[in-house]
């Protein structure tokens, strides 16, 4: 899977490494002193990296968990993000990651239990609180579980601690981890979703909408909490009405019942980040017409925003309660 | 477009007369050649000379989609002469910056660090090798390519056996970097850069050319007038980009340019997915 794999310094000898350098036996070995020689030089093509991304395994120092933005939260008292990983499995066009870095490259940060520590220490501050953690941040929760472990060192430390919440974001099928164990009351496996069309055209790499119906509805069955994610929104013709027909696919795949949470938001990125993706992928339709600027960011024209946002907003609440419904806007 | 630098004469000589090219130019000791396809600088010993004539190649044919190979020989302690290396990490004895040229494909080489000293030395090591032009390379290189564009691929030709200093047997070396021109060739062509490539079709060309001449834009009317017409470009097939030329008979500018993006907006959201 990968062709090359660069080593910081400090983590060659972390027994995280040495599991993954023993998978990929294969793999070009290149030392690095910290993982930013190689990730950040500017001249970098990220659309040609894309191809055949490297992995590149690093210690994250300081800043692991950090607040969500304002407007992004599930109803806790607090909500935060952390990322043990940077870029993604997936080729999403929308994905503010295509402009985000100079690389496209992986970078994994192996040392979890860094973050765990955090994550404790952010609930210690106050443990009468409910704190959310978001992760699948700047990277797909699990699509690439079965190389990074993830789940298995995060997953446990949720299970004992209740006044944690997290959501594991991702368009992954590979959901045997999770099947695997008992459910966990407190961890929300959510998936982000778009109709067929939007999902072939710009999704791409991401398993088939089908498929994560599929895995959805099993892991529902199997007792976790289910978020469902409409995230970016896509205007395209005729896109009203495939989003309601969508929504009814969705809650008939996966009846209201077994849903934790919904989000909405609309497409839209910082002016900077869709400048840099318009530049990558210049025959791109999404990042041509009815955008604006606004407050720094770009997103659609307000009326064809607020028309869509609603009408899908409407359908959705056809299906399930106010007290789940959250907008992102 | 592919610019191959290289050191010395010997070195460059099988490059040269695989891809037929002819003498087209010196600057200082620096002399350039061109075929339909590549290019090629031999540009004397040693990092800054590298630099120089890479900065002058680089500079005298203006190109983004070109691909940059440094190909020379290099002495590595263990390694047989005649293997062949490509660099994954290229430091020097004379600067703390370092560089990791990024792979697109795959490599018919295995990759190694190639650390380009001032001077010769019969001074080996193990897990790397040495030379005297890449760092200088590849400093001048990037500023014409991203870094997956830019490689520097060395051939051993002396080794802790067989040190031979500065002193080479030039038919040798040729015979070395011979050697390596089908596995050169196979590499640029399954490298994947091809693919980044745009080309903006003859139509759109058109239009904008007659847009130009018919009305006086401002820099900023400019910018957009080139932005839409590029999107429309992607979004149009020929037919319909033939008939944007019916706009052109708008009296302003302004409502030309409102009349591009309409139909970017009409035809963007049909061509989402």
């Amino acid at each position: 899977m990968f062709g090359r794999i660069y080593i910081e310094e400090a983590v060659q000898n972390h027994p995280r490494t040495l599991e993954i350098l023993n998978r990929y036996d294969r793999a070009e070995r290149i030392d690095c002193g910290r993982y930013g020689e190689v990730f950040n030089p500017k001249r970098q093509s990220f659309r040609l990296q894309k191809q055949n991304p490297a992995l590149i395994l690093a210690t994250k120092h300081g800043n692991r968990v950090l607040p969500t933005p304002t407007g992004y939260g599930l109803g806790a008292d607090q909500h935060y993000y952390f990322s043990h990983m940077l870029n993604c499995l997936y080729d999403c066009r929308y994905c503010f990651l295509q402009g985000m870095y100079q690389s496209a490259n992986y970078v994994l940060f192996v040392n979890y239990e860094d973050f765990v520590n955090d994550i404790k220490a952010t609930l210690d501050e106050d443990p009468s609180k409910q704190c959310f953690f978001f992760s699948g941040y700047d990277c797909d929760s699990l699509a690439m579980d079965k190389v990074t472990g993830f789940t298995k060192v995060f997953l446990p430390f949720f299970a004992q601690h209740k006044n944690a919440w997290l959501e594991l974001r991702t368009k992954s099928v590979n959901i045997s981890s999770l099947l695997e164990r008992e459910p966990i009351p407190n961890v929300v496996v959510a998936y982000s979703l778009n109709p067929k069309p939007v999902a072939d055209s710009l999704e791409h790499r991401a398993p088939p909408i089908k498929n994560r119906l599929t895995a959805l509805r099993k892991l529902a069955e199997a007792g976790w909490e289910i978020g469902l994610r409409f995230d970016p929104l896509i205007h395209f013709e005729n896109g009203i009405e495939k989003y309601s027909q969508f929504i009814d696919q969705v809650f008939d795949s996966v009846p209201p019942g077994y849903i934790h949470s919904v989000t909405l938001g609309t497409f839209r990125s910082p002016k900077n980040v869709l400048k840099k993706m318009e530049s990558l992928y210049p025959k791109e339709p999404l990042f041509m017409g009815n955008l604006q600027l606004k407050d720094g960011a770009i997103g659609y024209e307000e009326a064809i925003e607020q028309s869509l946002f609603s009408s899908v907003e409407e359908k959705i609440l056809q299906y399930i309660p106010p007290s789940k419904y959250f907008p992102c806007q | 477009m592919k610019q191959f630098v290289l050191a010395l004469y010997c070195e460059a000589k099988p490059i040269i007369q695989y891809f037929r090219m002819k003498p087209c130019g010196k600057h200082g000791q620096a002399q350039f050649f061109e075929g339909e396809t590549a290019r090629l600088a031999v540009t004397g010993v040693g990092s800054l000379s590298s630099a120089v004539a890479t900065t002058v190649l680089g500079e005298r044919f203006p190109s983004n989609d070109s691909t940059w190979l440094n190909i020379g020989i290099c002495g590595g302690g263990d390694f047989a002469i005649g293997d062949a290396f490509i660099g994954n990490r290229i430091t020097s004895d004379y600067s703390r910056e370092l560089f990791y040229p990024q792979l697109v494909g795959k490599s018919p080489w295995p990759g190694i660090e190639i650390k380009t000293l001032n001077t010769p030395s019969n001074r080996y090591e193990t897990n790397r090798v040495f030379d005297m032009e890449a760092f200088g390379f590849y400093t001048a290189a990037l500023k014409f390519a991203s870094s997956e564009r830019v490689q520097c691929i060395k051939i051993i030709s002396d080794n802790s056996e067989s040190p031979k200093g500065t002193h080479f047997n030039k038919t040798e070396i040729s015979s070395l970097i011979a050697s390596q021109i089908p596995k050169i060739e196979s590499f640029l062509e399954n490298a994947g850069f091809s693919k980044a490539q745009y080309y903006m079709k003859s139509w759109a060309n058109d239009l904008l050319t007659k847009a130009k001449n018919r009305y006086s834009f401002t820099e900023t009317e400019r910018h957009q007038l080139s932005s839409r017409i590029r999107q429309l470009d992607a979004l149009l097939d020929l037919e319909e980009g033939l008939c944007l030329q019916l706009l052109l008979s708008s009296p302003k500018k302004g409502q030309f340019l409102e009349q591009l993006q309409s139909k970017i907006d009409q035809v963007s959201r049909q061509r989402v997915c």
